[in-house]
This record gives structure tokens, C-alpha cells and sequence, in this order.
């Protein structure tokens, strides 16, 4: 070890005193600043009017663990440059003033949903579109899902904004759940497999059930395909029957990353921290619970 | 004459270095025939490659799913000549967009090469991403219009996309969009 | 040049040795060329305070660094105030003004929605702890180091810092540039060009009620550092083909220019270097919602750089989005003293839609007749 070396480590280590910041960090490039110098100026007594802490952070509230599949978009980004405090906690707030007004209820990939919304164009200025969800992507107030559905012999996808005001409603017509996240596959599978009828009737579960999962295997139609769906290891699609060329399995070998499922590193950086997520679901569930009190007590 | 080894010139500089003027004739007029019949054999092959290529439905921008000139529609109206091109399994081709950019979208005006004839319609419903609460299908879809304005077929058993109600095309097309919505059944 | 003869070159060192000074000089008067310089340099004008002291471990414990720490809290919040002392007038606002600006943070891009329906991204910026560090008047102003000539003489200028910090993390000289203002020192610390009627008094905090709902601003910051990068991503040519013979040839320049009379590469070619931590505006930019809980702008549109920049917020310069005669911003800035009633803690613009309100239903207008 020479000189420059020891004197480098004595100022990381000086650094990760003052700041609690682990000694792998290596700051951004760019000329902006680090999130936890941020909340540092934001709570520190010498500013105008210093932050309060919350309340919610102190207070000691059970998180049901199937909240964090309930409620995915209230979840930050797990990419740290995306991040902020303020804002997240600024989105909520008007996440749930929209959940007040609409009824968001539980539902998953691969359930049946009914959607109603307001259309300028039609002349009952409302319009129903019934399908399966395909996807559900994204946080915070840009969240959207797919619903697809066959009619007339044409496959049909919308897209619709979760927190658009426009929705007036969403309906559940029947709760399940796949084997796979997105079920875009469906587009290259026989229509039979995405044809909903639009007068179906909702199937209620019993109160206190689990979500059941539909283990279906959908077979796929003939060629050509949107995408190479054989290749990606969906658990939802029957093997095909395609047999590749010599060039197709090469390229294939090459493509393959089996490390990456024992990819730690991986992991991390796309998963959010234990405690932020409890932080956020806290406030869910304080605000869910206040809803809840308000509907038993116009009962 | 399956011998490939006449044609590499290595070869002919070996004859020619031992002078026999005999053998060097004979190999030239042996490449020569076997040139003739791979052209001839090619040429055979290729008109059977674009009807294989033209049945496969082919495409450059399929990545994009763009309409533009030569790719396949799909004709929902019930117009005698779209059935017949559906039967013959010879979909009709875009030949151009009445639009600057040269890319069809929902509500454009187009021409189209269908079973050899030259028909003009209006694109309803594309397989290109869209917005949201604007519906994706999975076929471009067409309705067929004649030259003076009227749509050629008398129903539409598809399903069209709400936004087309809009008041932009009724004004831009000058009414021939107006006769489209009133034959069509249903909306998305 | 091999053919020529050694008496040719021979007369040509002669004239060089013998006409050098006289060339030189002609040389110097007739250039017309631009002298090239650098245009982002990390490097500070010699007139910059220094900033940062080198920092020695000192042997304290946690215990008296927390008492140090305390002890500047409460010299800082028992210090008398400037403002008391002597303020200045306010003056009265007209078309002509200008006000100064506030430096705030970017936190992050959002949708909000219209009340028509449609789907509009939004900017978000938090104003921290902005406070006036210093005004000087124009007369002083053009005497002073960091002056341009092309600013004019009729602009004074005002200092405006962000982001309180302890002093023992700077320098002596650094720390009595706020003895005036008689705030904690800052860590980031702008220049906004103020019109005389618009002076304002050292000390005064600066908040997100500075502007209004409805009001367009300019918002100038350094955009994101690309580094060094190829002319396809810093210039947007259109490089080369994948595939079709295309050898080594997929993302270069084309040609760099004509032969002939206008032979050789000409000044400002695009070519490959340096991308962006380079100074731009965003203009005309409509601020939707105020939150004066955190201080937080909602502005139309995005703003350049990227997430947690600093970002110069001031008034547009665009002639067609100023504000009318009657619409009198605050001058020289808030006051809460102004407002009889209590300050809400939302502001939300008449287009936007309030999330608290029921979801929208078009109205079939026909039907109501």
C-alpha cells in the first residue's frame, strides 16, 4: 500500500462517517445532488422551516404481506436516479384522493375486467369495453393495463391510464391469476383463448378464499408470430413443435444467461430496499383502514 | 456435370502451365455449359421464390407495423372484391397514402392494388401501438370506397375503433367518412 | 519541395530570419478567424471566492461534534436580523420589470390530466431554504469583476442561495460573504439581473409563492453530461447501414466537405466531442399547481439535466406570455404580511384537473336543449 492509496481510504472512510454512505458508493457523474444529502438540507435545523418527521415512520403498524402484490404501483422505482421522497409522497397523496373517488379493486393478470369510460364520440358519452388483462406496468400515476378481448373474428387491445379521470369505472368479473406476468403471447394463440363475451356475469368468490391460479397451457397457432414466444420460456404456452435450424440453435446457446437467475447484484438493483417499501405501505395501510371506517359507518 | 472443381481459376493456371492447349479448351467449354445451366435452373427457382415469398406475407417493417406502400390490409366491408380476395388468399397491397409522412394511421385516406384492380379506401383500425383508450387490433383493417365517394360494400360486420367519430375526419374527407360510420354496425 | 535547389531554400531562411518580426505582426492584424476557445470549463473566474478548505481529522468525539453543531444552530437563529435594520422601499411594478429568480431542485417528471381529458406531462420543482444574499444597485454593479458590457447599465443584480450548510465545510473568506444577509452559508449560490424598482433586501427567504398559478416562466440549467460522444448521438446524422455490405461503416460522419474553392474542413463542422453539462432554456414554460407544504412548482413540459439539478427559475422573456397591466405579481416577492387570510396549502390552476373532484362525464349537449 503505498502513500496515495492509504490516503484515498482514510477520506472513504471519513466520508461514510459523516454521511452513512457504504464504501462501494460511487457518486454520480453528473453535477446534481445525492438523495441523501437532499433529505440531509431538507431535515437539517439550520433551514427556514425544516421538514417534520413523519408520523407513520415512528408508529408501529402491521403490513399484511400480500400488500406489496395488492397495491404494486404505489412501490417507487427501483432505479436510484428516478427516486425522490418529496414527490413519491406528493404522487401518493393524489393516488389516493383518486382511489376515494373510484373504486380500485384487487386484480391481477390474466382476470377479467370491465371498464367504463367517458368518450366524448359516442353518443351515450360513455362506452364498456370487457377483456382479459394482459399487463399492468408501471408506478405512481402512470400506471396502465391492457385489457384484449376477440370480437367478430378481430383481436382487440386497449390500453388504459389506472389514474386517468376519464375511467369511470372498474369492474371485476371474475378474479385469477396466471402462471405467467404478461400474457401478450395470446396475440399469436387461437382466438378461442382470449374471447370474452361482454354480457358475461361476475363470479363471486367466496369471502376468506385465496386467489385461485389458472394453470392453463395455451397452445400456439401457426406462423409467422409477432415474437419468438417458443424461445422465452413462458410456464402459460405447450411447448411448440418448431424445430430450430442449425444457425437458430447456435444463436440460442449464445443468447442464454443462465446465471442470471443467481445474479445477486442483479437483485438488488431491481428491487427496492425492505424498509422503504415498509415506510410506503404503512401510509397504505392507514389510509385504506380510514376508508374502511367511513364505509362501516354509513352502514 | 456436378464437378465445381472446373471453375476455380487455380485450376486453369495449372493447365496453362503445361501447355496443353487441348485440355484447356475442353475445360472452358465445360465451365461454360455448366454456367448456362446454373442460370438456367436459377431462373426457374426465383419465379417460385416470389410466390413463396408473396403467400408468406413478407415484411421490411414489421417491427415498426407501419402501413406503408406495399404492405397487406384487409378488406371488412362485404364488397364482392374484397371476399374474392380473401378466398384467393391474395390480400390487397397499399400503393399510397394521401398523407405527407407516407404512413397510414387510423383515418387516413389510401390506395389500393386488389386482385389487379386499383381501388381507394380508409384505413379503420391498425396493428401499430396506439394511445391509450385507442384500440389496437390485431389485422389492418380497410373499408373500400369508390372514386365518387360512396363505399362500395352496404355493411361493415367488424367492429370499428369510437375515435373515427371524431369531427376531424367528417370535415377533412368532406363527408365520405360520414357514409362509412353510418353502414358500420359496431364500436369500440 | 524535394526538387527544389539548395539556393532557393537557402534564400527562403534569409527572408524568413530577415522579415520575421514584419510578417508576424501583419499576421496578427489580418487574422479574421475567431480566437477558439473552450466553451464548458470545470475552472472558476479568478474573482470566484475559494470555496473548500482541506479537511484534517481533528480527533473529536461524537459528543462535541454534536456540540458544535448545536452551538452554530443557535448562533444562526438568535442572530439579529437584517431586515429590521434598515429595508428598503418597495417599489411598484410595470411592464418593464424584472424580478429576480429562484434557484430550486428538479425531483421528477409526472402526468397530470386536463379537465378536457387530456393527458399532459408535468415538471416538478422544489424550491429549499432560497435566501437574498445580496443586491447591488446598477451603478455598483457595472464597476464589479463578473460584469459583461452587453448586460447594459440599467440592471442591478441579486445573489440568491439554496441549500443551508455548516460553516465549518468551507472556507474563512467563503463564510463572510453571508454576514451580510446574516444566514448560514450555502452550498449553491446564483446571479439573477434585477431591474432597480424590483431591489430587494438581504435576508429575505424566497418561496414557491414567489410566482402564481398560471404565470410562464423560463427555467435555465445544465443539461446531462454525455461525455464523449459519437457524431450519430451528439448531432443525430444518420450514420451507416446494418446490414447490405455496410463494413465498418454503421455509425460514422460523411463527408467533411467540398473540394475546390472551398476546399478544406470550414469552422463549427459537426463532428464527434464533448455532449451536454452545457448551459440551456426551457422558455415559456406554464406553471399548473403550487404546493406551499414543500414548496413544490408544477410546470408544464420538462425542464433540461436530469434528476436533482439545480434549475434558475425566473419570469419569461417572451414577449407574447407576459402578464397583463392588471395582473400585478408580488414585488419584490412575497410578503406574507400581503394576505389577510390564511395561505392554502394547494394552489391548482382553472385547466387542471383537482384529483379531489369526482372523475370527469361529458355532458351530451344536444339532449339538454
Amino acid at each position: 500500500m503505498n502513500i496515495i492509496q492509504k490516503h484515498i481510504c482514510r477520506c472513504l472512510i471519513q466520508k461514510c462517517n459523516s454521511g452513512n454512505v457504504p464504501l462501494s458508493f460511487v457518486p454520480a457523474r453528473q453535477a446534481t445532488v445525492l438523495n441523501w444529502l437532499l433529505d440531509k438540507h431538507r431535515k437539517s435545523q439550520l433551514s427556514q422551516q425544516p421538514e417534520k418527521e413523519d408520523d407513520i415512520e415512528q408508529e408501529t403498524i402491521m403490513v399484511p404481506r400480500d400488500y406489496k402484490y395488492l397495491y404494486p404501483e404505489f412501490l417507487p422505482p427501483a432505479n436510484y436516479r428516478h427516486r425522490d421522497r418529496i414527490r413519491e409522497k406528493l404522487e401518493r397523496q393524489d393516488m389516493f384522493c383518486r382511489r376515494t373517488m373510484i373504486e380500485v379493486p384487487e386484480f391481477y393478470v390474466g382476470s377479467i375486467l370491465a371498464v367504463n369510460v367517458a368518450d366524448t364520440y359516442a353518443p351515450s358519452k360513455n362506452t364498456r369495453f370487457v377483456g382479459l388483462c394482459i399487463s399492468r406496468e408501471n408506478d405512481g400515476l402512470r400506471t396502465n393495463f391492457i385489457l384484449r378481448n376477440h370480437i367478430d373474428g378481430n383481436g382487440i387491445e386497449i390500453k388504459y391510464d389506472m389514474y386517468s379521470p376519464l375511467l369511470q369505472s372498474i369492474e371485476v368479473l371474475k378474479l385469477e391469476k396466471r402462471l405467467d406476468d404478461e400474457l401478450f403471447y395470446l396475440r399469436d394463440c387461437p382466438p378461442e383463448y382470449s374471447t370474452i363475451q361482454f354480457d358475461m356475469e361476475p363470479i363471486h368468490l367466496p369471502t376468506g378464499s385465496a386467489v385461485p391460479l389458472n394453470t392453463i397451457k395455451v397452445p400456439l397457432g401457426p406462423r409467422p408470430w409477432d415474437k419468438k414466444w417458443d424461445i422465452k420460456n413462458f410456464k402459460g404456452l405447450q411447448p411448440s413443435n418448431r424445430v430450430l435450424g442449425k444457425r437458430a440453435a447456435i444463436r440460442l446457446e449464445r443468447s442464454a444467461k443462465p446465471w442470471e437467475e443467481h445474479d445477486l447484484m442483479k437483485q438488488y438493483r431491481e428491487n427496492i430496499n425492505d424498509e422503504d417499501v415498509e415506510t410506503v405501505l404503512k401510509e397504505v395501510v392507514l389510509k385504506t383502514k380510514k376508508k374502511s371506517t367511513k364505509s362501516q359507518r354509513r352502514q | 456435370m456436378t464437378g465445381s472443381d472446373h471453375i476455380f481459376p487455380g485450376k486453369l493456371i495449372a493447365y496453362t502451365s503445361s501447355l496443353d492447349l487441348n485440355l484447356l479448351q475442353k475445360t472452358l467449354n465445360q465451365t461454360c455449359n455448366h454456367f448456362t445451366t446454373i442460370c438456367s435452373k436459377r431462373l426457374n427457382i426465383r419465379e417460385e421464390e416470389q410466390c413463396f415469398l408473396h403467400n408468406k406475407l413478407f415484411s421490411t417493417s414489421q417491427c415498426l407495423m407501419e402501413l406503408r406502400l406495399r404492405s397487406r390490409v384487409r378488406v371488412i366491408d362485404n364488397s364482392p372484391i374484397g371476399k374474392a380476395a380473401a378466398t384467393a388468399g391474395k390480400p390487397g397491397k397499399i400503393m399510397h397514402v394521401y398523407n405527407v409522412a407516407a404512413v397510414g394511421r387510423i383515418g387516413d385516406k389510401v390506395m389500393i392494388n386488389i386482385m389487379g384492380q386499383k381501388k381507394k379506401g380508409y384505413i379503420v383500425g391498425c396493428r401499430q401501438k396506439q394511445k391509450t383508450n385507442v384500440p389496437r387490433f390485431d389485422t389492418n383493417n380497410v373499408v373500400l370506397v369508390e372514386d365518387s365517394g360512396t363505399p362500395t360494400g352496404t355493411r361493415i360486420r367488424h367492429p370499428l375503433p369510437s375515435c373515427l367519430r371524431q369531427k376531424r375526419y367528417g370535415e377533412k374527407h368532406s363527408g365520405e367518412f360520414t357514409k362509412i360510420l353510418s353502414i358500420a354496425t359496431k364500436f369500440v | 519541395m524535394a526538387s527544389r535547389s539548395p539556393l532557393v531554400c537557402a534564400s527562403n531562411c534569409l527572408q524568413n530570419i530577415l522579415f520575421r518580426d514584419a510578417f508576424t505582426i501583419s499576421r496578427v492584424l489580418t487574422c479574421y478567424q475567431p480566437v477558439r476557445y473552450r466553451k464548458r470549463s470545470s475552472r472558476h473566474p479568478e474573482w470566484f471566492v475559494r470555496r473548500r478548505v482541506k479537511s484534517f481529522d481533528e480527533g473529536l468525539t461524537q459528543e462535541n461534534k454534536q456540540f458544535i453543531k448545536d452551538l452554530t444552530v443557535e448562533q444562526y437563529k438568535n442572530k439579529p436580523s437584517p431586515l429590521k435594520e434598515e429595508p428598503l422601499e418597495r417599489g411598484e411594478w410595470d411592464l418593464r420589470t424584472r424580478r429576480t429568480g429562484v434557484l430550486a431542485l428538479k425531483i421528477g417528471v409526472i402526468p397530470q390530466w386536463r379537465k378536457d381529458g387530456t393527458k399532459i406531462e408535468t415538471t416538478l420543482l422544489q424550491i429549499i431554504d432560497n435566501h437574498v444574499i445580496r443586491y447591488s444597485p446598477p451603478e455598483k454593479f457595472a464597476q464589479s469583476a463578473g460584469w459583461k458590457p452587453w448586460w447594459g447599465r440599467k440592471y442591478g443584480s441579486v445573489v440568491v442561495g439554496a441549500l443551508s450548510c455548516e460553516p465549518h465545510l468551507f472556507s474563512k473568506e467563503y463564510n463572510n460573504l453571508f454576514t451580510e444577509a446574516g444566514v448560514p452559508p450555502k452550498r449553491k449560490m446564483t446571479r439573477f439581473l434585477v431591474s432597480p424598482n424590483a431591489a430587494i433586501q438581504p435576508g429575505l427567504p424566497l418561496t414557491a409563492m414567489h410566482f402564481r398559478v398560471g404565470d410562464y416562466i423560463d427555467a435555465q440549467a445544465k443539461t446531462i453530461d454525455y461525455g464523449f460522444q459519437g457524431v450519430v448521438k451528439r448531432h443525430g446524422m444518420k450514420g451507416g447501414p446494418a446490414s447490405h455490405g455496410g463494413t465498418k461503416w454503421h455509425r460514422r460522419m460523411g463527408g467533411t466537405g467540398g473540394g475546390g474553392n472551398m476546399a478544406g474542413i470550414w469552422k463549427g463542422k459537426k463532428m464527434p466531442g464533448h455532449m451536454g453539462a452545457d448551459w440551456n432554456f426551457a422558455k415559456g414554460l406554464r406553471i399548473l399547481r403550487i404546493n406551499t407544504k414543500y414548496n413544490v412548482l408544477y410546470v408544464t413540459g420538462t425542464t433540461p439535466g436530469g434528476n436533482h439539478c439545480y434549475v434558475r427559475i425566473m419570469d419569461t422573456c417572451l414577449p407574447n406570455r407576459r402578464r397583463e397591466i392588471q395582473n400585478e405579481p408580488p414585488m419584490p416577492t412575497f410578503y406574507p404580511e400581503d394576505v389577510t387570510d390564511q395561505i392554502q396549502e394547494e394552489y391548482i390552476d382553472e385547466t387542471l384537473f383537482d384529483f379531489k373532484e369526482p372523475s370527469i362525464e361529458y355532458i351530451d349537449e344536444e339532449s339538454n336543449k
